[in-house]
């Protein structure tokens, strides 16, 4: 095979070339005289941030609108998301030992302990359906410097989805064929890493709150008819609780979390292009989860009037369980990214909000919740 | 001259591997990108008369077929194999297919702004003198946010953006990984010739997708992506 190692790589390349588009952007712009103001930022991207039960103790990204609320203007949300998670690592068709199906749990009396799972590395048995109820205010401080907080509730149970999901799967042909080696609508919650358990719940609790999260956004720039949108966010997860207890040891990790956000928009004719990177940092005790969550999300925003808009986006996420040196390791992919599809529809009139969308993960390792789905009312005065 | 037959075991090991020892389906992510390619497709005729009254929008359909070479992007894992297990019987070159939806908005003039979300997918089997066989499937997405010139018919445009690829990669001794990088960034340069309806495109592009492979000692990469060339055809709707 020829060896041409020398060559510039190809990010110097994409530099190059990346420059040169940004400069035909740029000299187009103004020879064009057109920065104009179009509704870059549209109704924006579908906003819910990652509800896989693992990630909830701990700050996420959330999609945003690359637009800041106008000075002295509120907005109030309501989201309400439902989202069913079944992930057995042990399963028999994991071709993994121990194994873990329906026997084994009624065996040990529903109670599964280390010994259920390997003495080495990342093993998860979740099965649960989460309900999120999410408030968020947010304040328009200037007209490009946004605050908002948000204050969410968590139940975790068993539900009533499981089977309605499987047929769901098995009509798309993508049934999780684990599925059917448990119990349907039950409520299990294990993580373990190393023979120390990281979750571990069987008992069902409801509307224990989670961490209250502060966000910080300032607009660049609210673009043109050729410059996008551009917002950096800020997050921060303030914890309730420096050592939570009872059921909020599954949804708190006790830590400050931070993230920070690029958002950019861009109105293209009645279509609105959205694209944002991230990163959050958790702060967690060493040998336990991953420090660093990279998030990447593409979408577009098709609007049907000014009032209306259908949705569709792609989100990547590192994997929150952190790579093992492990010669093993490429059996429990866990640690490698997630994609998820959000599908849904936004309306806004006469400051009324109302969101409603789906979650499906169409690339995961067993690190990702199978489906959500949500929906949200607001009021902007 | 090396044998290109692929030896029987080794193909029924990628037969048995390439599904991946976790049991997940395979084909589940080709679903949701062509569903996502397919969703996005039905929502331009749906807002056709909508984009009619309010602005230009075009929408273009195209299909492109090209080549794909990763050869100078300095990645590692091909040549750590060779040295172990000889010079394999082809070249870096792929021929990737691409269906792109494209979504131009005229704003002024000759000028104008547009989004492309592109689904493609390639594969690639490499025959070693020793008996090792590598395989690899590739499915990827671009969105790429484009600046295009408008001269009549003929567009001549540069795009940058980001994506997602993914790797079925399997090794007939042993490997066999499920993977996707982390970075995918795609730069383009082209032209559409659109007379009617009906048109051709041809581009130039660099992708970066550069994946660090697992369970190799010596953190071995690939890159998925790397210069192309594509020729397609395209259809205004």
């Amino acid at each position: 095979m020829e060896n041409r190692s020398n060559a510039p790589r190809l990010p110097v390349r994409l530099a190059l070339v990346g420059g040169w588009m940004l400069a035909l952007t740029l000299v187009g712009g103004w020879s064009s005289s057109s920065w104009g103001q179009p509704d870059n930022g549209g109704l924006g991207p579908m906003s819910i941030r990652n509800q896989f039960p693992v990630a909830l103790a701990h700050l996420n990204y959330t999609p945003d609108s690359a637009v800041t609320l106008p000075e002295n203007t509120f907005r109030f949300r309501y989201q309400y998301a439902l989202t069913n998670t079944f992930i057995n690592t042990q399963s028999p068709k994991a071709n993994t030992t121990p194994v873990i199906d329906n026997s084994v749990i009624r065996n040990a009396g529903g109670v599964l302990d280390a010994s259920h799972f390997p003495a080495t590395g990342y093993a998860l048995y979740i099965d649960m359906e989460a309900r999120n109820h999410l408030l968020r205010f947010e304040y328009g401080v200037f007209d490009t410097l946004e605050l908002g907080l948000e204050l969410a509730w968590v139940s975790f149970g068993g539900g009533t989805l499981d089977n309605k999901i499987e047929n769901v799967e098995r009509f798309f042909g993508g049934l999780n064929e684990d599925r059917l080696s448990s119990e349907r609508d039950r409520y299990d919650f294990y993580v373990i890493r190393d023979g120390t358990f990281l979750r571990k719940s069987t008992d069902a609790f409801s509307n224990e709150p989670l961490d209250p999260v502060i966000n910080l956004k300032w607009m660049l720039s609210e673009g043109g008819n050729v410059l996008p949108a551009m917002s950096v966010k800020l997050s921060y997860k303030a914890p309730l609780d420096s050592h939570p207890k009872g059921n909020r040891v599954h949804i708190s990790s006790g830590e400050s979390d931070y993230g920070y956000y690029f958002l950019f928009s861009k109105a293209i004719g009645d279509v609105v292009a959205h694209m944002q990177l991230g990163t959050t940092r958790l702060k967690v005790a060493d040998n336990t989860l991953a420090d660093r969550l990279k998030h990447k999300m593409y979408g577009l925003e098709f609007r049907v009037d000014g009032d209306n808009s259908l949705i569709i986006e792609s989100v990547t996420q590192s994997s929150i369980f952190e790579k093992v040196d492990d010669p093993n390791s490429i059996d429990f992919p866990i640690s490698r990214q997630t994609d998820s599809g959000i599908m849904g529809y936004k309306h806004k009139s006469d400051g009324f909000l109302f969101e409603l969308g789906i979650i499906e993960d169409y690339n995961q390792q067993r690190n990702e919740a199978d489906i959500t789905v949500y929906f949200e009312l607001g009021w902007e005065w | 001259m090396v044998n290109q037959t692929m030896p029987k075991q080794a193909m029924v090991n990628l037969k048995t591997k390439r599904g991946g020892r976790m049991g997940f389906p395979a084909h589940r992510p080709t679903m949701i990108l062509l569903a996502f390619v397919i969703v996005a497709f039905g929502f331009g005729p749906f807002l056709q008369e909508t984009a009619r009254a309010q602005s230009s929008t075009l929408y273009y359909f195209t299909v492109k077929k090209g080549q794909l070479d990763p050869s100078n992007s300095g990645d590692t894992y091909l040549k750590e194999l060779e040295t172990t297990h000889g010079d394999p019987n082809d070249d870096r070159v792929v021929q990737p297919l691409s269906f792109e939806l494209d979504i131009y908005g005229i704003t002024s003039g000759s000028f104008g702004l547009g989004v492309g979300l592109e689904a493609l997918g390639y594969t690639k089997t490499y025959f070693f003198p020793d008996g090792e066989v590598v395989h690899m499937g590739v499915k990827g997405m671009h969105f790429t946010l484009k600046t295009f010139l408008r001269y009549g018919a003929f567009l001549p445009f540069l795009g940058l953006g980001i994506g997602n690829y993914y790797v079925n990669l399997s090794q007939s001794s042993g490997l066999s990984i499920r993977e996707s990088p982390e970075e995918v960034y795609n730069a383009r340069v082209g032209f559409r010739y659109q007379p009617n309806r009906w048109g051709i495109l041809l581009e130039y592009g660099v992708t970066h997708a550069e994946l660090e492979v697992p369970g190799q000692q010596n953190k071995s990469t690939l890159e998925l992506g790397g210069q192309y060339t594509n020729l397609g055809i395209s259809w205004i709707f």
